[in-house]
């Protein structure tokens, strides 16, 4: 007995061993027996997933489903309930680990799988409550049951995969984490949704403008931070009359806090990263007499991408675009009748609130002079290999208190929690089924978002744009610095009627745009908050090149998608070029470097060196300018104010470097002294990054989990900030699709990526390439599938 | 079986696949088990056997599957998890199902005297 004790504690022992997650630093070893069978494990990742390509589901009717050659999948159903349990079942094979990734990020439960690295994200979003407004958003939901049997339909075809699915069919980065799929639900669809406003629409720099405002004198605050760009040019032309009477905020105070606010606090999140565009051209315009429509949303590009490509056939609609794996319908695409595209507004719909607690238990808050109780929300933040963090989210008026720096007392009053009066899936049903400018407008009434460029051509002819969503109404003194929460006076007074929002039909100039830019002139009776953050260059640049352009083609279109025209360096490079060399204060090795710029054309090409020299000069030139701000810890202007700041005057005391004490230096010496610096910069460069544009910029595509092998390190692209092709480092055009509004319509698209989130299919980043190439690939609705030979299919037939 | 090492070693190997292709990871243990503890007799054999087996049946399979890894993706988890060379990780594999067949051989031999002693 006594002998087969030892061998039975060692094999038990091992086989625990390899059951258990391994804790190595702040990570985790999987458990190894599963991990490393190649019957299961990772092994069995090495081959690209396959689903079955016929089996039956509790659906009404058959789905048919055949695949093209680049694996976007056309859906055949016979009713919309069968078409959208398909979509989910769709998005769920290809993406399921970035829809889970995606959720948890919004809500907050990162660190279920990931460990104690995310506990800080984890614990800020659950502050800002983005999981708890899901949640009531889903409920809600419940009320509205035509929607809400559409959604039940998605999710059960997301949760129908779930359960096909046995270890050794786990997304490799399932296995990874050693963590398998959730359930999902309608509180994961109402997620995405709250994450996408998150990535849209959550940029305020209220907090960072306070700060500012606190620590400079009053009128060098006004001169170096005015609340508009002259030169704008907006998204509503100004020929548009605002013909109503708006509705006047019954309060007109500032509702600016007074008392000294700590100055150790940043806005976390800035829109210096965006630059999605959107345009349509009427026929009158255009070569062969259809409207064009074009939209290219600029986010962080990540493997597998955001988009997935798709298209759907009910009796109701015939519809191809590009969906969000999560949400059902398609965000962005074209139906037989109309197309439809969005960019971000950029509004500043976000304020904070300081709130004043009756004690220390910051239970009961002040509000209209009396104490009112704050609702407390316990938070259990779980975290893999620890104990659970119990944390308490308190909600008032305002919206959920968060802590930013020293302060524990600022409420969050975001647009995205406000309470929707429709399902917030409604718009996008709506406008998938729309057939001409009535319904398109009706689907923009029912969108209850942070406000977006809605834009909108037809095959009857119709061009159309709507800053579309809600945006609350305040007065012009309102809302750009933290406000005083103890009174109701200081709070929105409604949100801006749908008929009184901007939007503009068929305008004379014959087409419509946008690209982040604000949304009207100062002629539009109501203020629209955001001026600091609206761009400031790209809707100039995509305007200037409209009102030129006359028979336009596809072509054309491709062509202003990929325009790398930096209209900033344009407007301020020729002044500075003229500076250093008017001052002659150029050395003879530096005079390469000064004819190089003169050369350029201001494209900001992958190939060319111009870029690279133009970029660390003026990024040098700003911080020697304005180094008195660096001192502070305070932000720069915006570039256009700074331009402004040399065009108009090259006199003013910022040019004056504040640590040299015997001089005072000006426009000219700081120019000079920049271009000799920027020099030095470029020649210590690694020889590599200073090759080009391309290499200096140094694109990558990293995978959605930052799992550094599954990603691309380097991609060469042209483009960026301030330009129509705003392609960055890790951020630029998600999806591009051009359509013709011929009748039927045909469209042309690409998207950085692939169908697949499979790192083993050759679907994974299949479109990659050509898509920074500029190839773009013709598709039109096929409403027969027997018409069409398909790369593969799948039948689904109800039980 | 307990006087042909070489039908022993046809019935764990079968064994093995067979079950690992169906079951879960830990289920061939218990066929190892099995059949080591009916035939007792020689220890080091049982041990071996077991060990090279469990071994040979992982390590054939994820050579196969590497085989048909045209995206490189054990290189790149290996890459991912500290810098693993394809080679380490197709070592540590074998080490992994070797190792468990041994111990589960070793048990089901000792297994098998005391059962053979009670009777």
């Amino acid at each position: 007995m006594k002998r087969i004790m030892l061998p039975a504690v060692l094999l038990a022992g091992w086989l625990v061993f390899l059951s258990i997650d391994i804790p190595v630093e702040e990570n985790f070893l999987p458990a190894l027996g599963r991990f490393v069978s190649p019957f299961e494990g990772i092994w069995q990742n090495a081959v690209p997933r396959s689903t079955k390509s016929n089996f039956t589901a509790a659906i009404k009717g058959r789905v048919h489903i055949l695949f093209d050659e680049r694996d976007v999948p056309h859906i055949y159903a016979e009713n919309l309930e069968d078409a959208l349990y398909a979509q989910g079942f769709l998005h769920a094979s290809n993406r399921l680990f970035a829809m889970d990734i995606s959720t948890r990020a919004a809500s907050g439960r990162l660190s279920e799988i990931i460990g104690p690295r995310t506990i800080a994200h984890d614990h800020t979003q659950r502050e800002k409550g983005f999981e708890w407004s899901a949640i009531q958003k889903a409920k809600r939901w419940q009320s509205f049951k035509e929607n809400q049997d559409l959604i039940d339909a998605y999710v059960r075809g997301v949760n129908d995969y779930i359960t096909t699915l046995a270890y050794k069919d786990w997304p490799l980065e399932y296995k990874i984490l050693s963590h398998g799929p959730v359930t999902w639900t309608s509180t994961h669809t109402s997620l995405m949704l709250t994450n996408m406003a998150i990535m849209l629409c959550l940029a305020e720099q209220d907090l960072t403008y306070t700060k500012a405002k606190s620590l400079l004198p009053s009128d060098v605050f006004e001169f170096l931070y005015p609340e508009s760009n002259p030169l704008e040019s907006p998204v509503i032309p100004s020929e548009k009359k605002w013909d109503f009477i708006p509705v006047v905020p019954t309060s007109i105070r500032s509702g600016q806090v007074k008392e000294k606010i700590k100055t150790n606090i940043t806005d976390e999140i800035s829109q210096d990263r965006n630059g999605s565009n959107n345009w349509a051209i009427s026929a009158d315009k255009t070569a062969n007499g259809f409207p064009l429509l074009a939209n290219d949303p600029h986010l962080g590009l990540t493997l597998p991408n955001i988009w997935y490509e798709m298209e759907i056939h009910t009796p109701e609609m015939s519809v191809h675009g590009v969906s969000i794996p999560g949400l059902p319908f398609m965000v962005i695409g074209f139906n037989e009748h109309i197309a439809w595209g969005t960019t971000n507004s950029g509004q500043d719909v976000l304020d904070w609130y300081k709130i004043t607690w009756r004690d220390s238990t910051r239970k009961e808050y002040l509000l209209d002079g009396k104490y009112q109780k704050a609702i407390l929300q316990t938070e259990e933040i779980k975290i893999r290999g620890q104990k659970a963090i119990i944390d308490t989210v308190r909600y008032t008026h305002w919206g959920p208190v968060r802590s930013i720096g020293d302060h524990k007392d600022m409420a969050m009053k975001w647009v995205g929690h406000i309470r929707a009066e429709e399902n917030d899936v409604a718009y996008l049903q709506k406008i998938n089924k729309a057939n001409n400018l009535a319904d398109y407008r009706e689907a923009i009434e029912a969108f209850q978002y942070p406000a977006q460029n809605k834009i909108f051509a037809s095959v009857d002819g119709d061009i159309a744009i709507s800053v579309a969503g809600v945006m609350p109404l305040r007065s012009s003194e309102a809302g750009h610095y933290i406000m005083d929460g103890n009174s109701t006076l200081n709070d929105w007074q409604g949100i801006i009627p749908f008929t009184h929002a901007p939007f503009i039909v068929n305008p004379k100039r014959k087409f419509v745009s946008s690209a982040n830019q604000a949304p009207t002139d100062r002629t539009y009776p109501y203020a629209l908050k955001g001026g600091r953050i609206f761009e400031d260059y790209r809707g100039r640049t995509l305007n200037m090149i409209l009102d030129t352009i006359e028979n336009v083609t596809v072509e054309d279109m491709k062509q202003i998608q990929q325009n790398n025209y930096n209209l900033h360096a344009a407007e301020i490079l020729p002044v500075m070029l003229a500076t250093v060399k008017n001052n002659n204060c150029l050395k003879e090795e530096e005079r390469i470097y000064a004819a190089t710029l003169e050369g350029w054309n201001y494209a900001q090409h992958r190939d060319s060196i111009a870029p690279i020299l133009f970029e660390l000069w003026f990024n040098e030139f700003e911080k020697m300018t304005f180094d008195e701000l660096d001192s502070l810890d305070v932000m720069h202007p915006e570039k256009w104010r700074i331009s402004e700041m040399i065009i108009d005057s090259s006199e003013n005391i910022f040019f004056d470097v504040v640590s040299t004490v015997d001089k005072n230096e000006t426009f000219e010496d700081i120019a000079c002294k920049s271009f000799s610096y920027m020099v030095k910069t470029f020649l210590a460069l690694d020889g590599e990054d200073r090759k080009n544009w391309g290499s200096f910029k140094a694109t990558e595509i990293p995978h959605l989990a930052r799992f550094a092998p599954f990603g691309i390190p380097y991609m060469h692209t042209s483009g960026g900030k301030h330009i129509l092709n705003a392609m960055g480092k890790t951020h630029g055009p998600s999806w591009r699709m051009i359509v013709e509004l011929s009748s039927p319509p045909k469209a042309y698209v690409n998207y950085p990526g692939g169908q697949s989130g499979d790192p083993a299919s050759p679907h994974y980043h299949d479109l990659l390439d050509q898509f920074f190439e500029g190839k773009y690939y013709e598709v039109s609705l096929r409403k027969n599938p027997e018409g069409w030979n398909p790369a593969r299919e799948m039948i689904i037939q109800p039980k | 079986m307990k006087n042909n090492p070489l039908l022993t070693c046809l019935l764990l190997v079968g064994g093995i696949t067979l079950l690992s292709f169906t079951t879960a990871w830990w289920v061939p243990v218990i066929w190892v088990i099995l059949v080591s503890s009916m035939s007792p007799i020689n220890l080091k054999f049982n041990i071996l056997v077991g060990a090279l087996a469990y071994g040979v049946v992982w390590l054939c399979m994820a050579m196969w599957m590497q085989q048909k890894d045209d995206a490189n993706i054990i290189v790149k988890t290996g890459e991912l998890l500290g810098g693993l060379s394809l080679i380490t990780l197709l070592g540590i594999t074998f080490c992994i199902g070797a190792f468990t067949g041994a111990l589960s051989a070793w048990f089901g031999t000792m297994l098998g005297r005391l059962m053979e002693r009670r009777a």
